[in-house]
């Protein structure tokens, strides 16, 4: 329940007029069967009582111009209400993403954060989302007010009930009031039902998006055309795509869903059922206060109309509040995204800009990652100077790159502590720490908007100094021959003339961002994993020109960058075991030597 | 249109039948419920009025009701329960679709329009609201509509013809009106389809695991965040311009509203004053005319609705026909063929750039040949040619002398490229696929040779926590050396000869790469191979190396060889190896 609050809450924080919209549509919407019904009424009526021609006139009239008034109201009014409604859409997704956006890189990679994301990707495909909720209320403002109108409207007919009936059990007000308690006692029957129903619907929902999730996560994966390169090599298509039907069809998924449809078919065949039963009480009472005399010809129709309406309001507005409930749980997701707390974000501060000469000093560090119980680092202790390269060495899994995440303050060591210039780094805002810091990930991505824009992280960038770092690496050729600007968007999903660029490309293109952001402290990552000996020589030349005035750390398994490294920290199972120039290394019978000469014998 | 509503019934026959039952009770239930609610009213006041007896009265009333309330539950119990059909109608078409993108020729799904389309056709099918599924859920609606319009102008002509002619021409005008609104509309949506696009890809970089770290790092928030607040700003504007169609429509309908009740009360109320009608019939006849026009704004909505699921369905067909390469040969099994590639071009369309240009070489039994060259040069679009993914633009690949299909082609191959793909399945059944289980011992031993047998001491562990929360999240390392193991299956077990390693050791350390270059001189003992790689040391290993610039072919001859040469290779070799020999750099 405190779901659905809080999701009006920020349905009318975001789009307050829509809230005001949806209220006017719906009371016309409520109103509009009542033009009619009290119309015929006064016709019928004037007619048996013999009225002319125009009489009859004026009220056809009045119906009519009532009638073209509300079509024409909510048809514009309707019209302003889709252009908030999408607003709205557009603008909570926003707020949601954005929000992700800025969460820790602990909290991203959580179980959580990615199991909520999966149910509402999956709850979408089913066409359930965030603003479905909308819709519902919508039917909720439109029965009450249903309600309220039929309410007023049979209690005016009781009261202008003749006076001169035969007085009998179906006159006066006590069927009436039998028939009305009737409707709310099984009104309160189907609430309650429906209460229970909701949770066993809910998990049922649940397990069965589980299922279908993986199914549709599945269906991600074969679809990628990328893997269609091992699907036709491997022949395995019929292997895949059977799997893909097994998938669904297996016990999970598909049982879960049958169980499902007769689950939630209960509540409206109940309602159905009421509705018969209530409906037979009505046109009972009506024609027996019909046939004694109570109520005129023409308010039969109105009497049974208006509660008829009355009732199924009462119905509607109880179901649609119970599956309002049900929906609840569904907006768990949302809400769970919401309130994961974004990285903190302070205000600059004076006293933390650090000055030159940098010095990173990271003190008896242990590491491991939230959840697990292996530490990645321990114990590790190292420096790294403005004006040094340093490598970054050891075999898989050493723990290398989980150092670059601390020290570009991803995530914070368990002991032990990182400082720069004697300032611990958790000390220093988050967004001034990281300016200081370029980094090549391993794993980097480049979005694929324009190539200037993508190298300056910015909208506005300056040409001249985005050519000279494209030209340090070599791009400016390929741009030349393949007809590529800065304007020029990567890859083709943002922008359909962008043009594809292979994994080489894209290094160049990271790496040209990184000199381009100029930080005091370079981070490369197996930069010149894809990159072909000239770039990657030019890659090294680039940097050992850049690193008399920054720090530079290189991660490589291409020990070859080590040559022209000041210090070189050999990592195994987290672990500094080794440190020196390569020069002291190799004369160590080390881990180092290993590695140098396993890799140095190939080339002699 | 009703050539895709009959298609997707057929299909529908095929795949879920239990839909169609559901589709004649829906549609019996939407002509019925109207009609009898209109009966009602005129038995109740015929009874009233002493026109028909007490005990017809009763009887008709309670008749009535019971007949709508068990309509209703039969339509409430229906609906509910078309979800489930409908999904598993869903599987199937998906499941359809996949196969068939799994056939196409790989060059095509690979081009910007292939993954267009695919991805349109996926997209339609997958949501609800659209395409099959969309158009299965409102043709209940659309054809209740049609024959409650044909019944009740059968009723309203027994009280005056004009009134229907009257009736049907102002409802067919109105049906045109919307007709050309939606033609306009649809025009004007494709415009916003790339502004939402654009949205949805920067909604799901921002999001997205893999963009984190650079997105702090370089704090592209603001800069992003901007992107998309601009872009939903125009999103909207485009949103209002769509709107204005709706108020048109909104603005007809009231129009035809006036005519049609002005018109149904003038006739009705003359019926009454010449006593040609009693009040019974007025109810009748009154809800009879606006029921009609109920009808027909409810005709008009489902087939606009249709027709643009009609449209995603024409996509869907047309996708499904495309052209395919003919199914597959067994495997050969171990014989080793020699490769030729006679005056071979390739570019991926016709405007496209040449990406390679009148390649010549000839691919012996049994040789290793290692491909090198700059990025760009074109040495992954070679390799795709040579197993069989691509066809050459121009000129001929032999294969013994002849020329095979490439699916034929394909057989011979054992490959594992660059971009490494893991199922969400278990380690043996990404190495031998639907081998398993008998397969086991085979993949134990493939596991030993990479060097795996620790991380999978049974090899039935499932990998990725994709589709089991148990699963192993394996680093880049341990994911090459499993595709590895993948490629030595079908070399020692399924009987491909020849071998093509597209950078196999970039994420390996030195020591593994070392332990791969031996495991290389094993594995490829009595076979062919191609080795691409930017680390020259690989070409040790090689009989001969082929040099690869700008899509040509330069250099040729063995490591040696080529060092003599001084050309372009020994230029590259010399580069990358002055840091490991001794000396200053």
């Amino acid at each position: 329940m405190k779901n659905i609050v809080y999701a009006l809450k920020i349905l009318f924080r975001i789009t307050p007029i829509l809230v005001v919209l949806l209220v006017i549509i719906n009371v016309l919407s409520a109103g509009q069967p009542f033009i009619n019904l009290i119309f015929s009424q006064r016709i019928i009526d004037s007619y048996l009582a013999d009225a002319n021609w125009d009489t009859l006139i004026g009220y056809a009239i009045w119906a009519i111009v009532l009638n073209a008034g509300i079509v024409l109201g909510k048809a514009l009014l309707n019209r302003w209400q889709e252009i908030l409604f999408t607003q709205f859409e557009l603008r909570f997704e926003e707020k949601l993403r954005v929000h992700q956006m800025n969460y820790s890189l602990e909290d991203i990679t959580s179980n959580r954060v990615q199991e909520a994301q999966r149910s509402i990707e999956q709850a979408k495909m089913r066409g359930f989302q965030f603003e479905t909720l909308i819709p519902r209320i919508q039917s909720l403002i439109q029965g009450f007010f249903s309600l309220c109108f039929a309410f007023a409207t049979f209690i005016q007919v009781f009261s202008l009930g003749e006076k001169n009936a035969v007085p009998s059990f179906w006159t006066g007000p006590f069927p009436l009031v039998l028939i009305l308690t009737l409707s709310a006692g099984l009104s309160i029957i189907s609430f309650r039902m429906q209460a229970k129903k909701n949770h066993q619907i809910t998990k049922l929902n649940q397990e069965a998006n589980a299922a279908n999730g993986s199914a549709f996560a599945y269906m991600q994966l074969i679809s990628d055309y990328h893997f269609g390169k091992e699907i036709r090599l491997y022949g395995l298509r019929e292997f895949l795509c059977n799997a893909f039907e097994k998938l669904w069809s297996s016990s999970i998924g598909y049982r879960l869903m049958q169980k499902l449809g007769k689950e939630k078919a209960l509540i409206p065949c109940m309602t159905a059922l009421c509705n018969g039963i209530l409906d037979l009480c009505i046109y009972g009472l009506a024609i027996m206060k019909a046939l004694h005399g109570e109520i005129s010809t023409g308010m039969v129709l109105v009497y049974i109309s208006s509660i008829r309406i009355f009732t199924q309001a009462v119905l509607g507005v109880v179901n649609t509040m119970g599956e309002m409930l049900g929906f609840g749980e569904l907006l768990e997701p949302y809400f769970t995204l919401l309130e994961i707390p974004e990285e903190q974000e302070e205000q600059e501060k004076e006293e933390f800009l650090p000055q030159k000469p940098y010095i990173l000093e990271v003190q008896n560090v242990y590491f491991r990652y939230p959840d697990t119980k292996e530490w990645v680092l321990q114990n590790v202790s190292c420096t790294f100077r403005q004006g040094e390269a340093t490598a970054v060495v050891g075999i898989n899994g050493s723990g290398k790159s989980t150092l670059i995440k601390l020290l570009c303050r991803f995530y914070e060591p368990q002991k032990g502590c990182i400082r720069l210039n004697g300032i611990d780094i958790r000390h220093i805002p988050l967004v001034q720490y990281r300016r200081l810091i370029s980094a090549v990930f391993q794993d980097f991505s480049l979005p694929a908007l324009s190539m200037g824009e993508v190298i300056a992280c910015n909208a506005q960038y300056d040409a001249a100094k985005v050519r000279e770092m494209l030209a340090r690496v070599g791009l400016d050729c390929w741009m030349q021959d393949k007809d590529v600007t800065m304007e020029t968007a990567l890859y083709k999903q943002y922008d359909g003339a962008g043009v594809e660029i292979s994994g080489g490309e894209g290094q160049k293109v990271a790496i040209a961002r990184a000199l381009y952001q100029n930080g005091p402290c370079m981070i490369l990552d197996e930069p010149t994993a894809a990159l072909d000996p000239r770039t990657e020589a030019e890659v090294y030349e680039s940097f050992h020109r850049i690193t008399p005035d920054r720090m530079v750390i290189f991660i490589s398994h291409r020990l070859s960058s080590c040559r022209f490294c000041r210090q070189i920290l050999v990592f195994d199972h987290g672990r500094l075991i080794q440190s020196g120039n390569h020069k002291a290394l190799i004369e160590q019978d080390g881990m180092y030597k290993t590695l140098w000469q396993a890799q140095a014998q190939f080339y002699q | 249109m009703k050539n895709n509503i009959l298609y997707v019934l057929k299909k529908t026959w095929k795949y879920e039948k239990a839909i169609l039952g559901i589709l004649g009770l829906q549609t019996l239930v939407g002509v019925f419920v109207p009609w009898i609610s209109m009966y009602l009213p005129v038995v109740v006041l015929d009874g009233i009025s002493g026109q028909i007896t007490r005990n017809m009265l009763w009887f008709g009333v309670a008749g009535l009701i019971v007949l709508l309330t068990s309509c209703n539950i039969v339509r409430a119990y229906v609906d509910a329960s078309y979800d489930t059909h409908l999904m598993n109608n869903k599987i199937h078409y998906l499941a359809d679709l996949f196969r068939k993108n799994m056939e196409l020729d790989y060059a095509y799904i690979e081009s910007k329009e292939g993954q267009n389309r695919f991805q349109y056709v996926l997209h339609t099918l997958t949501n609800d609201a659209l395409g099959i599924t969309g158009m299965l859920t409102r043709l209940g609606q659309l054809w209740s509509s049609v024959l409650s319009i044909v019944l009740y102008v059968g009723m309203v002509a027994a009280l005056d013809i004009w009134v229907v002619t009257i009736l049907i021409f102002t409802s067919v005008i109105h049906l045109i009106f919307v007709n050309l609104f939606l033609k306009r509309l649809h025009h004007q949506k494709e415009e916003g389809v790339d502004i939402e696009r654009k949205i949805n890809y920067l909604f799901s970089y921002i999001q997205s695991e893999k963009s984190h770290k650079d997105i702090k790092l370089y704090a592209m928030q603001d800069w992003l965040r901007g992107k998309i607040h601009a872009l939903i700003h125009e999103r909207i504007r485009w949103a209002q311009q769509l709107t204005y169609y709706n108020v048109y429509i909104g603005i007809s309908d009231t129009v035809l509203l006036i005519l049609r009740d002005a018109l149904a009360y003038y006739c009705i109320f003359q019926g009454l004053f010449t006593h040609q009608l009693g009040i019974s019939e007025f109810t009748f006849y009154f809800s009879a005319i606006t029921g009609f026009s109920a009808f027909i704004s409810k005709l008009s909505t489902s087939i606009a609705y249709i027709s643009q699921r009609s449209r995603e369905v024409d996509a869907f067909r047309e996708y499904m026909e495309l052209p395919v390469m003919k199914g597959k040969e067994a495997l050969s099994q171990d014989h080793i063929p020699q490769l030729e590639l006679q005056h071979v071009s390739f570019r991926y369309h016709e405007e496209g750039a040449e990406i390679l240009k009148d390649i010549n070489m000839i691919w012996k039994p049994r040789e290793k040949i290692a491909l090198v060259g700059e990025n760009g040069a074109g040495k992954s679009t070679l390799v795709k040619l040579l197993c069989g993914l691509y066809q050459p633009t121009s000129g001929k690949i032999l294969v013994d002398g002849k020329e095979l299909a490439p699916e034929e082609l394909q057989t011979y191959f054992a490959v594992a490229f660059q971009d490494i793909h893991i199922l969400p399945m278990t380690a043996a059944e990404n190495i031998a696929f639907d081998q398993m289980p008998q397969a086991e011992k085979a993949v134990q031993t493939c596991i030993r040779k990479v060097g795996l047998e620790e991380t999978f001491p049974d090899v039935n562990t499932p990998v990725t926590k994709l589709l089991h929360k148990e699963g192993k999240v394996l680093s880049g390392g341990q994911e090459q050396r499993l595709i590895l193991a993948r490629t030595l299956y079908r070399l020692m077990y399924q009987g491909a000869t020849l071998l093509l390693l597209d950078e196999p050791t970039a994420a390996l350390d030195p020591l593994a790469e070392q332990a791969f270059y031996r495991q290389y001189e094993q594995m490829t003992e009595d076979r062919s191979a191609i080795f691409i790689s930017h680390r020259l040391a690989s070409t040790q290993f090689c009989d001969r190396v082929l040099v690869l610039k700008e899509g040509r072919i330069i250099e040729e001859g063995t490591h040696q060889e080529l060092l003599a040469k001084k050309g372009y290779y020994e230029e590259m070799f010399t580069i990358q190896s002055q840091y490991y020999k001794g000396g200053t750099v």
